[in-house]
């Protein structure tokens, strides 16, 4: 995931240092241990699954450049003046920020949701490690119609040991794979370089004008055999800028930024974007253009649509360098994601073994994983995890900047002595429950619904907060 | 190990310009695909032998 440059400052800001009291002045880091982090956090397996999707759905090479652009600044913009100055001014993790105003039960709602979002994201992992195991044996996933159809017998063979691997390395401890991880974060980041430049050999495309043909040859391909489809500019915006909101609306990286020094360090998530959610994506999409540029019947499964494999994508261009990177891509951000579920289903568990809860989260991934449209439904799933997770920092902004204003108290349950702040949970799901309703009952695209809950969550709080924490000490 | 590591080093950054270079040189048309791809390979595998002498270290 992350350092190769300032290590140890990076394993005190992710090692769990601090959990129940601000970080005190002496462990806060300068900005190059953020750089650091964040260049290698968003290079990952993800970006082998997502960058072709953009093609699929039928996204224009020049939308696409623009659109990543301007999403990502609004991503980094958020993450400065939204994230950095309430982690700075509290320093604490989002759990202890979220149990002093919701309350350590509520909490426990929030962490089970984000361990079983966690679990499908690990799932979409295995299921990109397993794509790359399984070309060596000749073995492709199809991805069938159905969200919780199989694919061949084959492919889930290959997925339940791939997954039962991560797992039983998660449940040992992740410290290797992480050490692991960063040791591979540079090369992988060349090796994105790597597939964009050979496929654009591939394509024999020497000019923007003359990609940008091949482009949308094949974006007009692929609408042939999969049906009409449309990515505009607006949307793909949307996407990238919210693709992490759970990271900077939903403030988890407040856990990461109360160790921040300076507000500089807000920057840093920059380097992560750009790498990650704009050359990765794009050399990623490139893959598949190549591809069909090249022998369009490879991308096709036995339906006759068009399927983005990334292990097989990968292969055609890098050869068993592309297995190699796509297996490491998805093992490492597996690992860490089942691990991070597993912990927080753990705390449903308090007398069991240390490893059950990571065993379980390792379980459910494998079991999605197992299912391929899953992963094929990536660029929604990421909306809908935003969606479902950001409104909570709606919350901790409302506490942060208007409750001692308008009259309510701050920190709430800590100050009420509560375990349940049922106005969190009602400021919580009352727009998140509607908009999954949109999302899957009406098949409205996940990241528009982002920042209406998030807006919703926030007025609810300040109107729920007012009604049931007033604090009539206050003048 | 400490002279391993100051030789692991450069040999680790070096050996990313296999990763770098060759498919720029397939781009140009210089090489073909098949040296391309093994020296993807070479690069990857003097990558991670090198680099893990040296970042644990650290």
């Amino acid at each position: 995931m992350t350092v190769h440059t300032d290590e140890e400052a990076v394993e005190e800001i992710v090692g769990g240092e601090y959990e129940r009291e601000p970080v005190p002045a002496k462990a806060q880091k300068g900005p190059k241990a953020f750089w650091g982090m964040y260049a290698g956090e968003h290079a990952a397996g993800t970006e082998f699954m997502i960058g072709p999707l953009f093609l699929a759905a039928g996204a224009s090479l020049k939308d696409l450049t623009i659109g990543l652009l301007l999403g990502n600044i609004l991503a980094v913009l958020t993450w400065r003046y939204l994230v950095v100055p309430i982690a700075m001014n509290r320093r604490l993790t989002l759990y202890n920020q979220l149990e002093k105003i919701a309350g350590g039960n509520m909490v426990k709602i929030y962490n089970i949701t984000n361990g079983i979002l966690f679990c499908f994201l690990a799932g979409a992992m295995i299921t990109v490690s397993a794509s790359a195991v399984g070309v060596p044996f000749n073995v492709n996933f199809e991805v069938p119609e159905a969200t919780f159809g199989l694919s061949g017998a084959g492919f889930t063979t290959i997925v339940a040991i791939v997954g039962i691997v991560i797992a039983a390395v998660a449940a040992a401890g992740y410290n290797t794979v992480a050490r692991f991880a960063n040791i591979a974060a540079p090369w992988m980041i060349l090796v994105f370089v790597a597939c964009g430049v050979v496929s654009l050999a591939q394509m024999d495309a020497h000019s923007f004008s003359a990609l940008n043909a091949i482009w949308n040859d094949g974006v007009s391909f692929v609408q042939t055999k999969n049906g009409a489809a449309d990515f505009g500019l607006g949307k793909i915006i949307i996407f990238s800028w919210l693709c992490n909101a759970a990271m900077h609306l939903g403030m988890a990286d407040l856990s990461i930024f109360r160790f921040a020094k300076t507000k500089s360090a807000g920057w840093a998530p920059s380097v992560g974007m750009f790498l990650g959610h704009y050359m990765a994506w794009i050399c990623a999409a490139l893959l598949l253009a190549a591809l069909i540029a090249t022998n369009p019947d490879a991308t096709l499964d036995a339906q006759g649509k068009v399927q983005a494999n990334p292990g097989f994508l990968a292969w055609n261009a890098l050869g068993w360098t592309g297995i190699i990177v796509v297996v490491i891509a998805g093992w490492t951000t597996a690992n860490p994601t089942i691990y991070r579920a597993g912990l927080a289903f753990q705390s449903l568990f308090k007398n069991a073994p240390r490893a059950t809860g990571v065993i379980i989260a390792g379980a459910i991934a494998t079991i999605a994983g197992a299912f391929p449209n899953l992963s094929a439904q990536l660029l929604g799933f990421v909306g809908t995890y935003g969606m479902i997770l950001g409104p909570m920092g709606a919350i901790i902004f409302v506490n942060h900047y208007f409750a001692k204003r308008l009259g309510f108290h701050t920190d709430a349950a800590d100050a009420t002595g509560s375990k349940f702040n049922m106005a969190v949970l009602l400021a919580w799901l009352i727009p998140v429950v509607p908009g999954l309703y949109m999302i899957l009952g009406k098949g409205i695209f996940a990241a528009y619904l982002v920042i209406p809950a998030w807006i919703a969550s926030a007025l609810l709080y300040v109107i729920l907060g007012k009604m049931m924490f007033a604090n009539k000490t206050q003048a | 190990m400490k002279n391993l590591t100051a030789i692991a080093k450069p040999v680790s950054w070096a050996s990313l310009l296999l990763i770098v270079v060759p498919p720029i040189l397939y781009f140009t048309g210089a090489i073909g695909s098949p040296l391309m791809t093994q020296l993807l390979l070479a690069g990857t595998f003097i990558w991670f032998v090198s680099a893990s002498m040296w970042m644990k270290s650290e």
